[in-house]
């Protein structure tokens, strides 16, 4: 995983995160509109920054793909657990 | 149902292995105030809970616990990946060996596997809202151990992060508590069918 792919794993961690966050707030607090559009403003950055990602690294989720090829390439990126090391992949 | 992402919810990328601080992170994945108890707990608590608050904050949590569990299985991986026969004996690590190898096994620091026990499903909001915000304080309480245990900024950085979500956790859980506790006194016991 190279550099520029691990930083922009972790803009979209980040968006995710703040996203997850809204997301429970307003599990307990349904009527504040404020937060509402402030989870729709950063459920748009993240789902065109997602898009960006995989188009370049691999998909993320791949329930919501209708333009697959042949080979699958589902298992093909590194699994999230699978130490990422710069040095190792350039070699 | 639940999708899988291929992500992890914070960064983990751990350079040195260490087998003896794998043994105490490993109490986070099946131990008593575990990730694996705490996702099962408000899973199976949800079905029968009385109002759309209280359902979506024990659904969306239990779901963000399972990403937890991910996450300190990730550690405990990268923190025995490759280890040598010798660097497993050095590192206090044979008695796990001896029955998991490398594999991730749920189990506390001391070496209890994973037991439903750990959690209770009372089917009483009360009750069971009660106990998720001990749940989640014992969970922080366990991170803060934790965190007194590892030197290893690799490991102490998502460390912090996950103790950081359990206070999160624990302040969803109180709002939830304080909305059904209203509602039960607007309703006088409304969802509640008397056992007396």
């Amino acid at each position: 995983m190279n550099r520029s792919n691990k930083m922009m794993l972790k803009e979209l961690m980040a968006l995710d995160l703040k996203m997850y966050d809204l997301q429970l707030f307003l599990d307990t607090h349904p009527f504040e509109s404020k937060a509402v559009m402030e989870y729709n403003t950063t459920a748009n950055k993240y789902m065109s920054m997602k898009q960006h990602y995989e188009k370049l690294y691999g998909p993320i989720t791949i329930n919501d793909k209708d333009d697959n090829t042949t080979p699958w390439q589902w298992i093909d990126s590194p699994w999230p657990w699978q130490y990422q090391n710069e040095k190792e992949e350039t070699k | 149902m639940w999708e899988y992402e291929k992500k992890l919810q914070y960064p983990i990328n751990i350079k040195n292995t260490n087998p003896r601080l794998a043994k105490f992170v490993i109490s986070q994945y099946g131990g008593p105030d575990g990730e694996l108890g705490a996702s099962l707990r408000y899973l199976s608590q949800r079905y029968t809970m009385p109002n759309d608050i209280a359902r979506a904050t024990l659904n969306d949590i239990g779901t963000e616990e399972l990403g937890h569990l991910e996450m300190v299985g990730t550690i405990v991986h990268q923190l025995t990946r490759d280890l040598t026969p010798e660097q497993v004996k050095a590192g206090g690590f044979g008695d796990y060996y001896t029955d998991h190898a490398l594999g991730v096994y749920p189990q506390s620091a001391g070496g209890t596997p994973f037991s439903a026990s750990v959690l209770a499903v009372k089917g009483d909001v009360i009750a069971d809202l009660t106990e998720d915000l001990a749940a989640e304080q014992k969970a922080r309480a366990t991170y803060e151990n934790i965190l007194r245990l590892a030197d290893d900024p690799d490991v102490i950085e998502p460390i912090k992060f996950l103790r950081a979500r359990e206070i999160v956790h624990y302040q969803r859980f109180g709002e939830t508590l304080r909305v059904v506790q209203e509602e039960m006194n607007r309703k006088r016991n409304h969802f509640i069918k008397k056992p007396y």
